[in-house]
């Protein structure tokens, strides 16, 4: 084979396995930002933080949220649930973080597979 | 027992479920850490052909061989074979499970993360897998989507979860009717394959149990991911929760590598390959 397109497609199939690898990364990121709780799905969405930190500053001892299912939930605790949620929310972005700069770092398919 | 993760497996001529349940169970006590049970037509060859299975297998149960279909089985994109598939003892699960509230697996389903632990906390007493993702993300499946074109949306009896009690075994009654009578099912629901698949028999029974319609909160979605690959792709490697497939391009596969992702492998052969040399050392 030509060299140039051998050097091409050899390219062309490292592009193919990094996009695929990001796509799966992606995903795996917005299921990670998933959390169950008191029996219902939530979400750890900038959107859910951003209304519990409001809804904290009400000082109210037990506030309600709709579910990913959008069923009404009762947090009897919402600082506790606030805490659970930014957690998910962190260890969730942090890993998609990592695993994405590992795959930036990595220049062959057998780079990308063996990380 | 209160909770636990049942697996079904029929061998036939070619593919060894058995072995495919064991490696499974493996899988099982090393993320999810609950009792497995194995329900299969076949306790005696369990028991000559891998001693060992007690490490990973608390209870072995007896059910007769179910009916079987011819199915066209791949093994990567130039190979297949057409073998004998034992599908159809599934809805006995509800009745044959000895756990109170029970996961269901397909022997195949290579769980790499504790994510369904979760069922057992929550206040539902029927859930059913949904939401997947390709291992490969530059391909769609729009028929791993709906049953059918026009028809309804597909859940997965890859993983089952139920607990015993009304709700649970009238899904599973209805199930067995839809067997029963899946000739007419699938001419009402416009599917075209004649085999009968548990996905589509649960999937009608869900649309029907939820009033015939699409939007309803019924069933709550099971909380695990489920990645799945088809039988024209190829496992290489699984050692804990890494995950490494060649995934199938038209002519050509890309390499893929999961982490921690619970994983549909279809190709039965490669997977029997691998854990042939998983088992050596058992």
């Amino acid at each position: 084979m030509d060299k140039r397109l051998e050097k091409a497609l050899e390219f062309s199939n490292f592009l193919e396995t990094q996009n695929n690898q990001k796509r799966i990364f992606l995903k795996q990121y917005k299921d990670n930002l998933i959390h169950y709780a008191f029996g219902h799905k939530f979400t750890a969405s900038t959107q859910l933080i951003n209304l519990l930190s409001v809804l904290l500053e009400t000082d109210q001892e037990q506030i309600i949220i709709l579910d990913d299912n959008e069923i009404p939930v009762v947090i009897d605790n919402p600082k506790e649930f606030m805490k659970d949620i930014v957690g998910v929310y962190i260890f969730a972005s942090r890993k998609y973080a990592k695993d994405y700069a590992d795959i930036k770092e990595n220049r062959s398919v057998e780079g990308l597979i063996n990380l | 027992m209160t909770k636990g993760v049942v697996l079904f497996a029929f061998n036939n001529s070619d593919i060894d479920y058995i072995k495919q349940a064991i490696y499974c169970a493996k899988r099982v006590k090393e993320h999810l850490k609950v009792p497995v049970q194995l329900i299969t037509d076949a306790v005696d060859y369990v028991e000559t052909k891998y001693p060992f299975y007690k490490k990973y297998i608390d209870e072995i149960t007896y059910t007769p061989t179910p009916k079987g279909s011819i199915k066209k089985f791949y093994d990567g994109i130039y190979a297949n074979k057409r073998l004998e598939w034992k599908n159809t003892a599934r809805t006995n699960a509800y009745d044959l499970s000895i756990f109170e509230k029970t996961i269901v697996i397909d022997t195949d389903l290579l769980i790499s993360n504790d994510k369904l632990l979760t069922c057992f906390s929550m206040l539902d007493d029927f859930m059913i897998a949904k939401d997947y993702n390709l291992i490969n993300q530059s391909k769609s499946h729009a028929d791993l989507d709906r049953i059918s074109d026009s028809t309804i949306p597909m859940y997965w009896a890859t993983i089952l979860y139920f607990t015993k009690s009304d709700t649970a075994k009238k899904v599973f009654n209805l199930v067995e009717h839809i067997k029963e009578n899946y000739n007419y099912y699938r001419l009402v629901y416009s599917i075209t394959e004649k085999k009968f698949r548990n996905d589509f028999a649960f999937s009608i029974a869900v649309h029907m149990m939820r009033g015939f319609v699409e939007d309803s909160p019924w069933p709550t979605t099971l909380p695990s991911d489920m990645w799945v690959s088809t039988d024209k792709d190829i496992l290489i490697d699984a050692k804990g929760s890494k995950i490494k497939m060649l995934a199938h391009q038209d002519y050509d596969y890309t390499a893929v590598k999961l982490t921690g992702a619970t994983t549909h492998v279809m190709n039965k052969f490669s997977l029997n390959s691998f854990i042939d040399k998983e088992f050596t050392n058992e």
